[in-house]
């Protein structure tokens, strides 16, 4: 390769050194956003509220990594590839005057030990630059549209350095809106629940709700939840719980579909898609869009009761 | 450092509303999250390429291809057992491949087929599925989905059908055209009268030193990456701007009730996520009121047609060739889901649906 230093134009050494560089800022990159995780061992995968902890599933975060590393690796070996090349440009273009008669052990070495004539010499070079043309020749079919190329690579360093992206997904990306008819809009104070409370997964009370039984069971009882708060009007919330299995745009949203009213004084500074647990009693009411359909409804009597918790396995 | 950097994209879209701001940030999760998940595994398959170019000699690779072209096709659609990887990292060894003289419609097939008929993907679509077939629908009745193991199944099944039949059409159009159809990166080093013998002394080539040859595969490498890369992040940012017009919710709506538009949807849903074949089975999961066969054409579709791919594509065929492809894809997908379709509801369901109907038990509590 290095002996075909001289065919090779400028425009070959300035796309190895684009390449080299945005390359290098690609890897480099990787490796900072590993960094920036900040889950701690033993907390579930939404807890995190690093760069990478929004994009990415913890179980990416490593490839992200040797990802990085072997781009930084690649880059050096590269680097020094082309510096050699340089160095040997330089070192030939210094013999060449002496070339025209001497045949120097040195230009005998180079060629392979071949007797080294000014044919021989034009041969190898046309084979060696043959073989360079698998490389630098389709390089050259798209050196004249390659540098674009370059501008389009460095948009994710860019975005990294402009802190982006630094928010998760608001609850409306999942489609949280449910009809709840006049619910929240009534003054009214919260029936006392009878009995203590009933701790239910997110989806129990929805995959019940079609059951007589299981209404008749749980009306009027006091019932807990926890998810994340998804509001849906100034006195009415849900609850939902979001996963992600590689990344952000497989991001799947499990909703309770249980309408929850918040007390007269509201819920308190809590944020969009923030873990709480939530005690109410239970109702049960025919939902507006779909008669013989039946919503569950939890009616919070107090604000005490809406707490905020850490980030739950999904 | 970073956080104290000015967010200058924020700070505008700030000024404008607040609902603009999250769609700006919506846009830009999903294009780096796609671009970021898919990146170490397209390094991780310009590597192999860079491997692949410098030291495997043409020579080797034509001894494991098998003479009978039907044998080698059907034999390439299975290779993602033995060597599973995502349809990026598959690119960049696919077209070193065909420069080594591998035939173009076993590497079609292996394309096609390999991120579907693999371990990884069998495993996740067994797991995304599980229990599915006790599903109830909103009046409380069975919901006739199928589970884990059938969905695994069919998704295998299908998979390999379309792959197999594109692979064959690829080959009648390759004894056509020839290297017409492919890309001069993807042309074989015998059709173009070169020929590398992966420095094992097979030619007059004087050896290559060590550094010599990392020094070649770490050009390549490079150069495949920057090359794949591109496509990869244009794919990405085509993907993550059409998410703003079909979300996940718009495509229930609009085709609940619907199946033979869900299809349809669904299908157009695949190519516009940009999803990998390890996590598409999830989100089409989540599709809990579509019938089977649109959820199954999604399966099928995603990892082998979507914006990423179709960027990446470019690198190795020509406008023809991927067309054909897609065409051939398209419709294979489009027809075995109908006919899955109209043969569940007809009489799959009644005859093989293998689900319960769960009693109402007392909360067990927790997540």
């Amino acid at each position: 390769m290095g002996h075909t230093h001289e065919h090779k134009d400028n425009t070959y050494y300035i796309e190895q050194l684009c390449t080299i560089g945005v390359c290098a800022a690609l890897g480099i990159v990787g490796v900072m956003l590993w960094r920036s995780t900040t889950i701690k061992p033993g907390e579930p995968a939404g807890a995190g509220t690093g760069m990478i902890d929004l994009m990415l599933n913890p179980n990416f975060h490593l490839p992200v990594l040797l990802g990085g590393i072997t781009l930084v690796i690649l880059i050096l070996v590269r680097a020094l590839a082309v510096w050699s090349s340089v160095r040997q440009t330089a070192h030939h273009h210094d013999h060449e005057h002496e070339h025209e008669h001497d045949h120097d052990h040195t230009h005998d070495h180079e060629h392979g030990g071949a007797g080294c004539s000014e044919h021989e010499h034009e041969h190898s070079h046309e084979h060696e630059h043959a073989e360079a043309a698998s490389h630098s020749h389709e390089h050259g079919h798209e050196h004249s549209a390659a540098f674009w190329r370059y501008a389009v690579l460095l948009l994710p360093v860019v975005l990294y350095f402009l802190n982006l992206p630094n928010k998760t997904f608001s609850a409306a990306y999942f489609g949280a809106s449910m009809d709840v008819g006049d619910l929240g809009t009534e003054t009214f104070a919260a029936p006392k629940a009878s009995g203590d409370a009933t701790e239910f997964g997110l989806t129990e009370l929805k995959e019940g709700a079609p059951g007589a039984d299981f209404r008749k069971e749980y009306q009027g009882k006091a019932g807990k939840l926890k998810g994340q708060f998804t509001p849906m009007n100034n006195r009415v919330f849900t609850l939902m719980k979001t996963k992600m299995n590689c990344c952000a745009a497989d991001a799947i949203a499990v909703k309770s579909e249980v309408a929850i009213v918040a007390p007269q004084g509201g819920v308190g500074p809590i944020q969009d898609m923030e873990w709480i647990e939530v005690e109410g009693t239970i109702q049960f009411r025919e939902k507006p869009d779909e008669p013989g359909a039946f919503m569950p409804i939890l009616q919070v009597p107090s604000k005490d009761k809406i707490r905020k918790i850490p980030p739950q396995p999904f | 450092m970073v956080s104290n950097v000015p967010n200058f994209i924020i700070l505008a879209a700030t000024s404008t509303s607040p609902s603009v701001e999250q769609s700006v940030q919506n846009f830009i999760l999903i294009f780096l999250s796609i671009l970021w998940e898919a990146l170490p595994f397209i390094v991780l398959g310009a590597l192999i390429a860079g491997i692949l170019e410098e030291l495997v000699p043409q020579q080797l690779v034509s001894k494991f291809i098998p003479r009978s072209r039907t044998l080698a096709i059907m034999i390439g659609g299975l290779l993602g057992i033995l060597f599973p990887m995502c349809e990026c990292g598959i690119i960049p060894v696919m077209r070193r491949l065909l420069r080594k003289g591998v035939p173009l419609s076993c590497c079609v097939a292996y394309l096609l087929a390999g991120p579907i008929i693999n371990g990884v993907v069998m495993l996740s679509t067994f797991a995304a599925f599980y229990g599915q077939q006790n599903a109830l629908n909103s009046s409380g009745q069975p919901a006739y989905q199928i589970g884990g193991l059938g969905m695994m199944s069919l998704r295998m099944f299908f998979g390999y059908l379309v792959a197999m039949g594109t692979s064959f059409i690829v080959e009648w159009q390759y004894r056509k055209h020839g290297s017409k159809l492919l890309a001069p990166l993807a042309v074989a080093d015998t059709e173009k009268g070169q020929t590398k013998d992966g420095g094992i002394g097979l030619t007059d080539e004087p050896p290559k030193t060590w550094f010599q040859k990392i020094s070649n595969i770490s050009e390549t490498a490079l150069h495949d990456f920057v090359d794949i890369t591109v496509f990869l992040i244009l794919g990405a940012l085509l993907a993550a701007g059409s998410r703003q017009l079909l979300s996940h919710d718009t495509v229930e709506a609009l085709s609940r009730d619907k199946p033979v538009l869900a299809i349809g949807m669904m299908m157009g849903l695949a190519i516009v996520l940009c999803l990998c074949s390890e996590a598409d089975a999830f989100v089409a999961a989540s599709f809990v009121s579509l019938r089977p066969a649109s959820k199954l054409a999604f399966l099928v579709l995603g990892p082998m047609l979507d914006f990423k791919l179709f960027g990446m594509y470019t690198r190795i065929f020509r406008q023809r060739l991927i067309w054909t492809i897609i065409t051939s894809v398209v419709i294979q997908v489009l027809i075995y889901s109908l006919i899955f379709h109209f043969v569940w509801e007809g009489y799959g369901k009644y005859h093989w649906w293998s689900g319960t109907v769960p009693a109402l038990n007392s909360p067990k509590g927790g997540g």
